[in-house]
């Protein structure tokens, strides 16, 4: 249930702000009929909420589509132009370098990284943040990124590290397909995460995007020898704080003279691109397995 | 009765608490907390396993390695191929060095477990360094079993089989060595199905290579190598999840801390300790919250307090005492949340003791 400064919104008004079948007015019947409760201050926060969840969307099928690959920490690699590979895997933002530049070459370059795939949600979530609010704006907020599992030091995202239970997974969450027996010699496989999508639908870097099933039977191809303990999405989701980074976004707007493109505001225009949710159900180009894993150790 | 009563008491993780024989500290309250143990410190439980460590290295240190004079003597003895190596100047210096191999080969020092007049070098540090010295530290491994040599013919632990294994095929290995090759070559291959061994199917011979290649390659033994700190992890994994061969908690503890202190990867080791679902890893664990380094402070910290209380080592041990009984693995690790919520107390085991206490 939506409520806005304590009152319940007429929702069908909000919704008239965006296109027929697209993501946010979706979004907005979704949480409405949820169970649990999603208060706002006011109604820009809402909608930068809304904003963000599509981009989260977006930036999903931009990271299944850039050929970023799958690897264990062991194996993870990026490109040295702007990112160092810590001792432990991870990736950090070199110094001196553009965050926005960093950020839109873990997409435009993506054959030169390679993760798992809690680390490949903090990209998507990068990304997001990226569309939102604009090269400028972003580099201001975010000057240091580090990518490594959940732990995440960006005190505006560190939400998406720490899931908690929800009535029902929405559009843009992060959630957690668990695989309780998992082969102990495959730990990759332990579970998944993966981005909530429009169509009943999940993004998880290494299964691509699928039906629910298509990530538990990739999961279950990967327990103990004679186990019947299916692997299962968990009720949890993670988000990232909507609100603190929706004042974020209003400070940094203040801040640039010139707002750049992409700092629009929140509300959408007429001509905002957005994707149909029919668009995105089929069987379109994004329902494509991956290789996955790739080879993970060859230098034995 | 009593017996079942006995059986049921939680271990003992060896702190100043319980050697002390004080109840455990309320934590809510503080009452019973004990004073003077502050964080930055060692406290009790850091000094004791210290103190413990060290008596287990003087110990091994004296006991005599009967199979890494017998491995080497038959080498020399009887194998051509080896002959040269045991005297071959060139190769001398390795074994015969005071300096690096005293305990096991040097007849100089090896009086020092039988002879009472020699038995003071032990605890010379002037004969020390072969177990603290880095220069000479793989040489012998911290447990003092058969360590490091570049000799492919001498004795061994892991770091060196697996250093030399693409020269397995010209040397003698024991059966528990090509064990341990095969279990690698299985562990690295993407599809887990190379080498003769099948981890998935519980055997001795198994378990008991892996046992040796964690025992003698893990923690400060291991080698700066990614691929092979992934093999350690799927050892560990294997022992902890297939076997729930608690008995390596400790080395993998060791490990997960020895690598935290260098910013290494420690993503599955994290989830590997929690596999068998036994308390004794967060004792093991609740003695780095007493450590004097930051980072494993920290990391201790992370793992035990998410559910437990926020404290010394024996604050937590005398939480755990009092909620083992209702304690819960959630088997969730690293790749699920930044929060590592790897246990929790399942508040209804917990009444539900609580009234059975009652009647």
């Amino acid at each position: 249930m939506i409520t806005i400064a304590g009152r319940a919104p007429d929702i069908a008004a909000l919704a008239e702000g965006y296109p027929e079948n697209s993501i946010e007015r979706n979004l907005l019947t979704a949480m409405n009929d949820s169970g649990d409760r999603f208060t706002y201050d006011n109604a820009e926060q809402l909608h930068f909420e809304l904003r963000m969840r599509k981009e989260t969307v977006n930036a999903a099928y931009a990271q299944n589509r850039s050929g970023l690959r799958f690897a264990t920490f062991t194996d993870s690699r990026c490109n040295p132009a702007y990112w160092e590979r810590t001792p432990n895997g991870g990736f950090l933002l070199k110094e001196g370098v553009s965050p926005s530049e960093a950020v839109r070459d873990l997409y435009e370059n993506g054959r030169a990284y390679a993760t798992e795939c809690a680390t490949a949600m903090v990209m998507v979530y990068y990304m997001a943040l990226l569309e939102v609010f604009g090269d400028e704006a972003f580099d201001r907020l975010f000057p240091s990124i580090y990518l490594m599992d959940w732990d995440v030091r960006e005190p505006l995202l560190s939400g998406i590290g720490y899931p908690f239970p929800v009535s029902a997974l929405l559009v843009g969450d992060r959630g957690y397909f668990r695989n309780p027996d998992v082969n102990p010699v495959t730990p990759q496989w332990q579970g998944e995460n993966v981005i909530v999508m429009p169509g009943e639908l999940f993004y998880g870097h290494g299964v691509g995007i699928q039906k629910a099933e298509g990530v538990i039977r990739a999961l279950n191809n990967n327990r103990k020898e004679g186990s019947e303990t299916s692997a299962y999405l968990m009720d949890q989701a993670a988000r990232p704080n909507y609100k603190k980074l929706h004042a974020a976004y209003v400070a940094q707007m203040a801040r640039s003279a010139e707002p750049p493109q992409t700092a629009q505001p929140v509300r959408p225009a007429a001509t905002d691109r957005v994707l149909p949710v029919s668009a995105m159900s089929g069987p379109a180009e994004h329902l494509v397995w991956r290789d996955f894993p790739e080879p993970l150790r060859r230098r034995v | 009765m009593c017996d079942r009563k006995a059986k049921k008491r939680p271990r003992r993780c060896g702190c100043a608490a319980e050697d002390a024989g004080a109840r455990a500290p309320n934590i809510r309250s503080g009452k019973g907390k004990k004073q003077g143990v502050s964080k930055g410190t060692a406290g009790p439980c850091e000094n004791r396993r210290k103190a413990n460590l060290n008596k287990l290295r003087v110990t091994e240190h004296q006991a005599p390695q009967p199979q890494a004079k017998q491995r080497g003597r038959r080498k020399a003895v009887n194998n051509p191929a080896v002959q040269p190596a045991v005297n071959n100047p060139a190769v001398k210096p390795v074994l015969n060095n005071p300096e690096v191999q005293p305990a096991a080969n040097n007849p100089e020092v090896q009086p020092a477990t039988n002879n009472p007049a020699v038995q003071p070098a032990v605890n010379n540090p002037a004969v020390q360094p072969t177990t603290n010295n880095p220069a000479v530290q793989p040489a012998v491994n911290k447990r003092g079993r058969q360590g490091a040599t570049n000799n492919p013919g001498g004795a061994q632990g892991f770091p060196e089989l697996y250093a030399h294994r693409s020269e397995a095929g010209r040397r003698r290995l024991d059966n528990r060595e090509r064990t341990a090759l095969s279990i690698t070559e299985n562990l690295l291959d993407v599809n887990h199905k190379k080498g003769r061994v099948n981890l998935a199917e519980r055997s001795e011979e198994v378990q008991e290579a892996l046992r040796w290649m964690v025992g003698t390659g893990s923690a400060e033994n291991e080698p700066e190598d990614e691929v092979y700190r992934q093999v350690m992890d799927l050892a560990f994994a294997v022992l902890l999840g297939t076997y729930r061969d608690s008995s390596v908690l400790p080395a993998a503890t060791d490990t997960l801390f020895v690598r935290e202190a260098k910013g290494q990867n420690t993503h599955d080791l994290v989830w590997a300790l929690f596999l068998p679902a036994d308390g004794e890893a967060l004792r093991l664990i609740a003695r780095r919250l007493d450590a004097q380094g930051e980072r494993e402070r920290a990391l201790a910290k992370k793992l035990l307090c998410q559910q437990g209380p926020d404290g010394s080592c024996e604050d937590f041990c005398g939480w755990l005492a009092e909620n083992e009984e209702a304690l819960e693995f959630t088997g969730l690790g690293p790749q699920f949340s930044g929060e590592l919520p790897v246990f929790r107390i399942n508040a209804a085991k917990k009444g539900a003791q609580k009234e059975v206490g009652k009647i």
